[in-house]
């Protein structure tokens, strides 16, 4: 069986790379990636705790596939906006570094 | 894990691979010859006898594993060499899902002819068809080549398409059966409906007096007859999810040499084509277990079937419900061999009977026509569906 | 220890690999893209043992079949050069960075030191596509409804972005 305690920290040990990634990375692509991954370590926690406290028969705990659910649509236009985003500073600029995105 | 099942999975691997994939092979180049007007593969022998060249595949192996295979250099080598089994693994996962025949009851034994029995099993097949088609995207992307980075790209804007429609015309099933799990799909198309049935629920009244002879004329349950516009959509966009003619655009061999098969020979390239066979094997599964009734007999029910041959024969003799059962197993078997078989050819016989499709084309085609077809599908159905099951009873 | 055990132990090693490759790995864009592919696939197969298979399926169709097509597709766009990373001084970002994933894993050891049982078992019902659906569409219907718009949203907002007569 699975401890509920390891679930937890891996999705902390995820999220705690995903940051870092965030953090470092210059790249577009890496960065965008990066930010997926905290956001699958969130996911990782909420079905961990949602089959931590499953609810009983007469009444079934829904709560965290429902936030999953949820938090994967949002990712997906995140992913889709930052998509358009690049497009655009692609065409504009020709280059992709974020660091000079802003000047 | 059941010992059963791991002998079932062993099988079912090496009857695709060793059997079926041969077989669908020749049937390609034979159907290529009938349309070209030629006589196809004939002159392979083996102790003097050609059987219709039914032995070529052989000798395309062998010519195969003949071939020498250049080492891939350079820093992505390694993922270069993955895609092959990039493409092989999830389509070859597929057949796992589909049943080939009913579930039987031998006394105390339960005799089940699917590997494995997800509660999601068509989102399974979905899934996987979209992985494989990652391997076309790695393959070009790792190659220096232009045509072959031009073939990934090709790929990718069909990757964007067709698991769109598909999944669309998966809801709509869906609401028809109200379940995924492939094994009750087949179960619940193992009946008849009343053909005009329609009339009933258009105008409320049921049909008595002279009009009860239309409720004489029923049709097998089949997805395909309750579902035509689902089944068309559903076929067409796993015809370009596997990226064969007339949707071969990424590998075209006149424009890009073969895309990101390209750069690819001997063992790698030929696990290339065992994927694109097995692919064609698995929809061809999937379309006939979701469409086509899967192992059931039209206008014969498994358990009227079972009862009649137990009567007929255990009257005379003591094994009756064993003997019954194995009768079954041998009809829907081959049930499910014929249908299987007639589809085969239809995918085989497309590629040779339609020209190329651009990418484009392909892109106008599923985004313009297909996935608006398939939402008034999925609304239509709702509206159905809701009728029905509000009336009490399908 | 039993077979989930040993496929969830697998899949976590996969997962901090692969992650670290999101993260680090400096070579090559496309291979940031497919160590993502593989924590997606992996998550997805905890998902399974955690007996949530409706999101395991959403989860790998979602993020394999959207995000990781977009980033391929980005990658064929802008090259798969990847080396550059941020100038290595610090900033009031990476503190805060750096801030939030001490926290983060703070939290976590003090959850360990309170909860150390293993999972409960599975009442009957649970994870189940039409369950869940129900949930969806009666007590969070307004959640679902705002996530719809998001995405029209989303939809228009990214046509006008990349339609050249429409931007700038």
């Amino acid at each position: 069986m699975i401890p509920e305690h390891h679930v937890i920290g891996l999705s902390a040990i995820l999220f705690a790379i995903g940051v870092l990634g965030v953090l470092v990375r210059r790249n577009f692509i890496g960065l965008v990636l990066s930010i997926a991954l905290t956001f699958n370590a969130s996911n990782l926690a909420f079905v961990g705790f949602n089959r931590f406290w499953p609810g009983d028969e007469a009444k079934l705990h829904w709560d965290g596939q429902v936030f999953v659910a949820v938090v994967i649509a949002v990712a997906a236009a995140q992913v889709v906006m930052g998509l358009s985003v690049l497009f655009s500073m692609f065409r504009n600029r020709n280059g992709v570094d974020i660091d000079e995105a802003g000047a | 894990m059941p010992v059963g099942t791991i002998a079932g999975a062993l099988l079912a691997i090496v009857g695709v691979v060793g059997v079926l994939v041969p077989l669908v092979a020749w049937a390609e180049r034979k159907q290529a010859a009938l349309v070209q007007g030629r006589l196809g593969p004939r002159r392979t022998e083996l102790a003097g006898i050609s059987a219709l060249g039914l032995l070529q595949p052989l000798a395309d192996l062998l010519k195969i594993l003949g071939k020498g295979d250049p080492p891939l250099k350079g820093p992505m080598a390694r993922l270069r060499g993955m895609a092959p089994l990039v493409a092989l693994i999830p389509v070859l996962s597929v057949i796992a899902v589909i049943p080939v025949a009913s579930t039987y009851r031998f006394g105390d034994a339960t005799l089940r002819f699917v590997v494995a029995d997800p509660a999601w099993g068509l989102l399974y097949a979905l899934v996987a068809s979209i992985l494989a088609l990652y391997a076309g995207v790695i393959a070009g992307l790792t190659s220096s080549d232009p045509l072959a980075r031009l073939g990934a790209l090709r790929s990718l804007s069909h990757l964007f398409c067709a698991p769109v429609v598909l999944g669309l015309a998966a809801v709509s099933v869906f609401l028809v059966y109200q379940t995924l799990a492939l094994p009750e799909m087949a179960q619940a198309q193992d009946a008849t409906f009343r053909v005009f049935g329609f009339l009933e629920f258009l105008f409320g009244v049921p049909l008595t007096g002279g009009l009860a002879v239309l409720t004489w004329f029923t049709l097998p349950a089949w997805g395909a007859l309750l579902q035509p516009l689902g089944f068309l959509l559903f076929a067409a966009a796993a015809v370009v999810g596997t990226g064969r003619a007339p949707f071969d655009a990424p590998t075209a061999g006149p424009e890009l040499a073969g895309g990101h098969l390209r750069e690819y020979a001997g063992v790698r390239l030929g696990l290339f084509q065992l994927a694109d066979h097995v692919a064609v094997l698995g929809v061809a599964g999937l379309l006939v277990t979701v469409f086509l009734g899967g192992w059931s007999i039209p206008w014969l029910p498994q358990a009227h079937l079972v009862d009649f041959v137990a009567r007929g024969v255990g009257s005379f003799q003591g094994f009756g419900s064993g003997f019954a059962n194995g009768v079954c197993v041998s009809l829907h078997l081959i049930c499910f061999a014929g249908k299987f078989g007639i589809v085969l050819w239809v995918l085989i016989a497309l590629r040779g009977g339609l020209s190329r499709f651009r990418s484009d084309q392909v892109i106008a085609l599923c985004w313009g026509i297909l996935v608006p077809l398939a939402f008034l599908n999925i609304f239509m159905t709702a509206w159905v569906v809701l009728g029905v099951t509000g009336q009490g009873g399908n | 220890m039993d077979v989930t055990a040993i496929v969830f132990y697998t899949m976590g090693a996969l997962i901090v690999i692969a992650g670290l490759g999101v993260s680090f790995a400096s070579r090559d864009s496309l291979v940031t893209c497919l160590n993502f592919l593989v924590v997606m696939l992996s998550t997805g197969v905890i998902f399974l043992l955690l007996d949530a298979p409706m999101i395991a399926v959403l989860q790998i169709l979602v993020w394999s079949g959207v995000t990781g097509l977009a980033m391929v597709f980005a990658v064929m766009l802008v090259g798969r050069d990847n080396r550059t990373f941020r100038p290595a001084g610090i900033r009031l970002t990476k503190i805060a960075g750096g801030l939030l994933v001490v926290i983060v894993l703070a939290e976590w050891l003090r959850f360990t030191a309170d909860t150390r049982s293993s999972l409960p078992p599975v009442p009957p019902g649970y994870g189940d596509s039409g369950g869940l659906g129900v949930a969806l569409y009666t007590d969070y219907l307004l959640v679902v409804e705002l996530v719809s718009l998001l995405l029209l949203a989303t939809l228009v907002s990214a046509l006008v972005l990349v339609d050249r007569k429409a931007g700038r």
